[in-house]
């Protein structure tokens, strides 16, 4: 299982960060892209859908109110006509004037027929005239016997005309005479399949592709279809229908959505009718749809294209980033020239690149030094060298060319140049150790004083030598430092034999003691030509020399300054300069006071 | 007459070692400069048959020094010989070295040192 999981990350890991960016802005583009399809289709599907239902409930309840309006639109022309139905008092009128009336009555095309039945429900008038309709007796009609009854106008239910065949709706009115005896029903026809009504309603759902239908809930037929198959078809065609109707009159819904059709039911108040606007969600969805796609049409390329911009600016801001990186690591790989890394702005990247820039020159410079300060120091350990190899081999010789008192000088010779070249090995492995913070010091608590004149005393031969003289005068009072006194006296050495290399013959080295309040200086002052302002910092850094031309330098590495420097930072102290050329130079060493002995 | 011989080195041990070699050994006369100045001074009285010019030299280098011998017309043609502790002359020197007849690294051989400069007397 483990071995698996390295491998996993590997893939991930071996890809440079440049890939990965742009990996991670591909991803989140695509990520974002899909959430946004998503999104718009599941927001825009829902509100469509919501806006669908509010529109088609509205509708419905618009079409109630039509078609009941203008049922009872058809109710008060039947009454009306029913009462230009009396001749006089107490009898119709006859045929002629019926049939003219009605003829007028028909151009509105509210009903198809007209027909006129006596008090027994037999047939004695109509409009337009159909011979089949003659006395024909209509009293098993049950809304006919209503009227006879009830001598109240009514609507019947969808019926087959017994005349006609046709499925039709009648509008039945009582004529009164004027004591309110019945003299016959007055019965309109409005036609179920040709009526423009029901036509104009249904019309308007066919945009939809769906099914508008009108139930007759008590006598369980279809009045109305936007498909006329159905038109007095009972009421079990489908499943789907007897599964809304059956809801429906459970009372268990008035809209739900299957998962293929969208449908709104709706009562009339007026009629035991439900009417059913049924939407195939495919069409729906279709629109849906429609509009995802125009909106994505404009929306997707605009990502896509942003996305691109972004990937290729990423790819621009990180592109000289990691050029510079692979520079760099081929510089340090190669340990090749120094070559300077192109920066074009002046942002982190920028700010980045400037560095590596830098590092590199430092770098550079300090590798320079490095080689300098090495042919440096095998010249400086080759020449005692070579004195004491000659001087040695001369001794060598058996050879009366060489007088005793030179051997002797030869010996002399041989003495002075081992002692010089140990000096300077030795400060070589100070140095070395002091870099790698291994020199240990042993410190203890001194007299400050005393330990000057010791050093001062020891130097004195090398100085009279040179014809210098050192002036020191030590004080009464006595000054408590914490330091290793050997090294400490290397530093006093390394200042004074300066002093002493850089002095004209005949001058004079200051050596004072000054004392403040919590640290004490000692200050060894030179009569040279002083060290110009500019090297002042410099003069302490190792490797460095103040000239370094192929000019010989006053025999030194140019590492005692170093190493003073930092010697007297490990024992608390630090070391300075003062100097105005030409007027010498002026070396100080900073200590701080033990007060509690 | 015995040959004269032009030694330009700082270092007084060396000098000395020089002195010992040639004077001593080789029987040569020889006159020393600590620097190029005090050559060039020496050059007014003094005619060498040959300079040995040690690379590093306080004020000016070896090649320098050569470089204004050559310019006084008297000393044109005296031959040279570079002294030098450096190991890759040729990287180090650059072509200045091509200035002098010869190269003598150090340390040199004292016993033979001599020997090594007779040819150019």
């Amino acid at each position: 299982m483990n071995s698996n999981q390295p491998e996993k990350n590997s893939i991930l890991k071996r890809m440079s960060l440049v890939q990965r960016i742009v990996l991670v802005v591909v991803f989140g583009w695509l990520s974002l892209i899909i959430i946004t399809i998503i999104s718009v289709h599941l927001s825009i599907k829902n509100t469509v859908i919501e806006d669908f239902y509010n529109s088609e409930e509205n509708h419905l309840l618009m079409i109630i109110e039509r078609v009941e309006s203008a049922f009872e639109q058809r109710q008060i022309i039947m009454q009306q006509l029913a009462q230009l139905m009396l001749a006089n008092k107490y009898s119709l009128i006859d045929e002629e004037e019926i049939t003219e009336i009605l003829k007028i009555a028909q151009i509105s095309n509210l009903f198809e027929e007209f027909v006129i039945l006596d008090t027994k429900g037999i047939s004695t008038a109509q409009y337009p005239f159909n011979p089949d309709r003659v006395n024909i007796d209509y009293s098993d009609r049950d809304f006919v016997k209503y009227v006879i009854d009830t001598k109240k106008g009514v609507i019947s239910q969808p019926v087959l005309g017994r005349v006609t065949g046709l499925p039709s709706i009648f509008i039945l009115e009582p004529i009164f005479d004027i004591d309110s005896n019945l003299l016959g029903i007055m019965i309109g026809r409005v036609d179920l399949e040709k009526d423009s009504l029901f036509h104009q309603v249904s019309n308007e759902f066919i945009r939809f592709e769906g099914e508008l239908l009108i139930l007759d809930l008590k006598h369980d037929i279809f009045v109305a279809s936007t498909n006329s198959k159905y038109i007095m078809q009972p009421v079990n065609v489908h499943g789907l229908i007897n599964n809304i109707v059956n809801a429906y009159v459970l009372d268990d819904l008035g809209k739900d959505i299957s998962k293929d059709w969208v449908y709104s039911v709706a009562h009339f108040n007026k009629f035991d009718w439900i009417i059913i606007n049924i939407t195939p969600v495919n069409k729906i969805t279709a629109l849906v749809n429609d509009y995802v796609n125009d909106y994505l049409k404009i929306i997707l390329p605009l990502i896509v294209i942003l996305g691109f911009i972004v990937s290729i600016w990423v790819y621009k801001t990180f592109t000289p980033l990691r050029d510079a990186l692979y520079n760099l690591e081929y510089n340090i790989l190669n340990q090749s020239a120094f070559s300077s890394i192109h920066v074009s702005s002046a942002d982190e990247v920028g700010k980045l690149l400037m560095a590596i820039n830098q590092l590199q020159l430092i770098r550079d410079k300090h590798e320079k030094m490095k080689e300098e300060l090495l042919s440096n120091v095998t010249h400086e350990l080759r020449t005692p060298l070579t004195a004491i190899r000659a001087a040695v081999n001369l001794l060598a010789v058996d050879n009366n060319a060489i007088s005793q008192a030179d051997q002797k000088k030869l010996i002399v010779l041989s003495q002075r140049n081992a002692d010089k070249l140990l000096l300077l090995i030795n400060d070589l492995l100070d140095l070395s150790s002091l870099s790698q913070g291994k020199l240990i010091l042993e410190m203890k608590e001194y007299n400050l004083f005393d330990v000057v004149s010791e050093a001062v005393r020891d130097i004195d031969s090398l100085a009279k030598n040179a014809g210098i003289r050192i002036s020191f005068s030590p004080d009464k009072e006595k000054v408590f430092v914490l330091i290793d006194k050997f090294r400490f006296q290397q530093v006093l050495f390394n200042l004074l034999s300066n002093a002493i290399k850089f002095s004209p013959k005949n001058s004079v080295i200051t050596v004072k003691i000054t004392k403040e309040s919590q640290n004490v200086s000692v200050l060894v002052s030179d009569q040279g030509i002083g060290v110009a302002e500019k090297y002042h910092k410099m003069i302490f850094e190792r490797f460095t020399q103040v000239d370094s031309s192929d000019k010989k330098i006053k025999s030194g590495t140019g590492l005692g300054l170093a190493i003073s420097s930092e010697l007297m930072k490990d024992m608390n102290g630090n070391i300075w300069l003062k100097s105005n050329p030409p007027k010498g130079s002026t070396f100080g060493i900073d200590l701080p006071i033990i007060t509690n002995i | 007459m015995k040959p004269l011989i032009l030694c330009v080195e700082d270092d007084l041990d060396i000098q000395f070692l020089l002195k010992l070699s040639l004077e001593n050994l080789g029987g040569f006369e020889v006159i020393f400069a600590s620097n190029g100045y005090e050559a060039l001074k020496l050059l007014d009285c003094a005619k060498p048959n040959l300079l040995i010019i040690d690379w590093m030299l306080p004020e000016m280098n070896g090649a320098q020094l050569l470089k204004k011998i050559r310019e006084k017309e008297d000393h044109n043609y005296i031959k040279s010989i570079l002294l030098t502790a450096k190991a890759n002359i040729n990287l180090i020197l650059g072509n200045d070295c091509l200035l002098f007849d010869d190269v003598i690294i150090k340390p040199f051989d004292p016993l033979s040192l001599a020997d090594q400069i007779k040819k150019f007397l």
